[in-house]
């Protein structure tokens, strides 16, 4: 194939996309951004899109718990950050309870979620659960919708995160989608998420012994990798030179504030929640 | 039972008494003289042409079960009679089939064509019809018979028709009485002196003088919608679009009292007797048809929805509303809170998703006042809307204090104070995933009942680093006398994974060898 050719398939290529994207919307403005921790959201250009995918692999095989937690510290955020719409839909494989156990409500509580805020879906197959994240993302009716998928690998690609992509944006609503039975792929994976985070357990800062010899657990801990961060051009976000997907950055969730450990950044910088885009519910 | 019209008698046998004896005999095998109660050999030697099946009582209850509700599509009451009948209330149906006499033949022809035998009768009382359906020639039983035609069509019908026991008929026949006018044109004392209360009282059953009503199978809804059609119809489309015609004409009727749907069913009679039924729950009642159709096109496309077999097709649709609820006024657009308009979107989604899905997999979670942790938590499917808290929870005890002395819920109130003002700051307490059944681990400690060093889980060995505990939960007393302690340890590893698991057992007190489980992972 010569290389005009190839350029004519291009564009042509091209041109279908921008109809695609047409048809599917524009975005109507600049995205609501959830800040995350000072040291991840220049990367993120400002932080997590209110309208789009997000991706939580664990690192190794025995960080999947680590992985699910990350996520529902992000939606404990997105849903504090939106206070008139605060309910959070969890749905998760039905593989998932068996392998890695079921969401526990008391530990949910103790994370910062609350309990009437929560909706949980138990979805038989991977199919089920990527439909009912797209039903929920496109009613617009929720803070933020949070997937576990178990089979990534026969269920999971392009095709798929591109459509969640496009039901969050039409609802506009954040989704947090966790692999939880892929791991040490997270670079491989091609998917339409505008983010992607590897995740593993950090070990956390230790309270002192209160009679035995070793010291106390501490607070839920967190090694982040930002493995991808697709910023759209609408988006005025800083240079990408400021993403390092090889840095590793230690998060550590406190859940009374609901935020990392990072004085820094409160929560309270996120813009109200009335100005948030809600293009379906509002039907115009 | 099914009929060969050109093969040989059909008979099925049982074993009663140690012998094969024929239970149930084919129109064929009555014609050539074989009846239930002959035993098998005998009839074999009669007739060697004879089929004879082993009785079998379970798939038997399942065609009559099945039949029934196939009836449904008469009347909506339909109950069991025995093991051999059903029953139907016809009251104010019977015109819409042309008659009593129309309609019982319809229900033969019908049953016919799908190779039943079938025998109808009809009369005030269910034990007069039930008489007359097995014993009698005359089929149809005039309203308010008086008592001259009473006595012709009863009374020369055997003692059996009153549904006695055999035995009793046996006695009875000794006593030189076998027709029903022999009893019923005797004084009643004497006859319930030596046979029993029992005759003279299915006798006034028979007469009507006491009043006795059938069991449905399934309750008469308030509110249901149907079609019929002279040739049966079968592709998704075409259900589909009576489904919504079924709809408009449901919440017609629901919203003349200002109702709304919250259980409804979809109920699709095919050609050949086999009946589907589609049962949806909405969170919020519903009266727009176009909700309720989506919500039925949900199910049609469930996963675990076996495919739509349409087979030569439905011939009856009825939609039925099982349970209304009074519909809150609408508001116009004038006032339409952004609040208002998120609750219902978020209504119409858990409907949605329980109906694909499946109401116990959409789910919302209330605490339980215990201290096992596996037991702390129920899910309530997130449809229940308002009514969550079911009664099994509020029959949990509560803790001391909270409903009666004021000082001690005071006291009650500061120590949850305490707990929430310590959870703020501290790391969680309990884990973010729990295993539904605890997992065995090996785990080595210094002394048999003090904290451990090192576990083994999944076969992967982990050091401990940092471990808080033991927080002691003893088993609920009053519920198991002997249940187990459990001392629960929160733990970190050398990666910095966080665990709880807890040894079962106290050392030396209830068990010699503790045994340790995996129960929860922090994140």
């Amino acid at each position: 194939m010569s290389l005009d050719r190839r350029l004519d398939t291009m564009a042509h290529l091209r041109s279908a996309i921008l109809r695609i994207e047409a048809e599917a919307g524009p975005r109507p403005r600049a995205p609501f951004r959830l800040p995350v921790t000072r040291a991840l959201d220049g990367a993120l250009g400002g932080g997590l899109a209110g309208d789009a995918l997000h991706e939580i692999a664990p690192a190794g095989p025995g960080d999947g718990a680590a992985a699910m937690a990350f996520a529902l510290c992000l939606a404990a955020r997105f849903s504090a950050a939106s206070p008139r719409n605060p309910m959070t839909l969890i749905a998760c494989e039905e593989f998932c309870a068996c392998e890695t156990g079921a969401l526990y409500g008391p530990g949910l509580a103790a994370f910062g979620l609350k309990r009437e805020q929560l909706v949980f879906v138990n979805a038989p197959d991977g199919r089920a659960l990527l439909w009912t994240m797209e039903e929920a993302l496109k009613s617009g009716a929720l803070a933020v919708v949070v997937g576990e998928l178990w089979s990534v690998a026969k269920n999971y690609g392009l095709a798929a995160s591109r459509r969640l992509l496009l039901a969050a944006r039409a609802g506009a609503t954040p989704a947090l989608m966790v692999h939880g039975g892929l791991f040490g792929q997270t670079d491989a994976l091609s998917s339409a998420a505008e983010t992607r985070f590897e995740i593993a357990a950090a070990t956390s800062r230790r309270l002192p012994p209160t009679g035995g010899r070793l010291s106390l657990p501490g607070r839920p801990a967190f090694a982040a990798r930002l493995v991808k961060s697709r910023l759209s051009p609408s988006a005025q976000g800083p240079p990408p030179r400021l993403f390092d997907e090889t840095r590793v950055t230690r998060l550590e969730w406190r859940s009374g504030e609901k935020c990392f450990h990072d004085p820094t950044v409160p929560l309270s910088v996120a813009p109200s929640p009335v100005e948030r885009p809600r293009a379906r519910l509002a039907g115009e | 039972m099914r009929g060969n019209e050109q093969g040989a008698p059909l008979a099925t046998y049982a074993k009663v008494k140690g012998a094969q004896q024929l239970v149930c005999v084919d129109r064929r095998a009555a014609h050539l003289g074989l009846a239930p109660g002959l035993p098998l050999a005998d009839a074999r030697a009669r007739r060697p042409n004879l089929v004879a099946v082993e009785a079998d009582p379970a798939a038997e209850a399942k065609l009559l079960a099945r039949i029934a509700d196939w009836l449904q599509r008469f009347t909506p009451l339909v109950a069991l009679d025995g093991a051999d009948g059903v029953m139907l209330d016809i009251a104010g149906v019977a015109h819409l089939f042309g008659g009593e006499s129309a309609m019982a033949q319809e229900i033969e022809t019908r049953l016919a064509a799908q190779g039943l035998g079938a025998r109808a009768g009809i009369a005030d009382v269910p034990r007069a019809a039930w008489a007359l359906a097995r014993f009698s020639k005359e089929r149809i039983a005039p309203a308010n018979a008086p008592a001259k035609l009473f006595a012709q069509l009863y009374h020369r019908l055997p003692l059996a028709a009153l549904g006695l026991e055999a035995a009793v008929v046996a006695d009875m026949a000794r006593a030189g009485l076998s027709r029903i006018g022999d009893v019923a044109l005797r004084p009643r004392a004497p006859i319930a002196a030596r046979f029993g209360e029992t005759v003279i009282a299915r006798l006034d059953a028979l007469r009507g003088l006491e009043r006795s009503a059938i069991s449905p199978r399934f309750a008469a809804p308030d509110f249901s919608a149907e079609r019929r059609f002279a040739s049966a119809i079968q592709t998704r489309e075409a259900i589909e679009a009576t489904l919504l015609r079924l709809a408009v004409d449901l919440s017609v009727l629901l919203q003349r009292q200002a109702k709304g749907a919250r259980r409804l069913e979809f109920a699709l009679f095919r050609v050949d007797g086999a009946v589907r039924r589609i049962l949806v729950g909405a969170g919020r009642p519903l009266n727009e048809p176009r909700a309720i159709l989506r919500l039925f096109r949900e199910r049609f496309e469930a996963p675990d929805e076996d495919e739509f077999d349409a087979g030569y097709g439905f011939d009856v649709l009825r939609l039925s509303c099982l349970l209304a609820e009074p519909l809150d006024p609408a508001q116009g657009d004038f006032a339409r809170a952004p609040h208002e308009e998120n609750k219902r979107a978020l209504a119409d989604l858990l409907d949605r998703l329980s109906a694909r899905l499946g109401a116990r997999r959409v789910t919302r979670i209330d605490l339980v006042d215990t201290h096992i942790p596996e037991f702390a938590v129920v899910a309530t499917p997130a449809t229940l809307g308002g009514a969550r808290l079911s009664a099994a929870l509020r029959a949990i005890p509560r803790c001391a204090g909270e409903d009666g002395d004021p000082s001690l819920r005071r006291e009650a109130e500061r120590g949850r104070e305490t707990m929430r003002s310590m959870a703020e700051g501290a790391p969680p307490a309990r884990p973010l995933r729990l295993f539904e059944r605890p997992e065995p681990i090996e785990a080595i400690a210094e002394v048999p009942d003090g904290p451990p060093l090192r576990f083994k889980w999944r076969r992967a060995i982990h050091e401990i680093a940092a471990i808080e505990g033991p927080e002691r939960i003893a088993a609920e007393w009053w519920r198991r006398p002997d249940g187990p302690t459990r001392d629960y340890f929160r733990v970190e590893d050398s990666e910095g994974r966080r665990f709880w698991f807890y040894r079962e057992g106290l050392y030396g007190r209830e068990v010699a060898r503790a045994k340790w489980y995996m129960h929860g992972l922090f994140g």
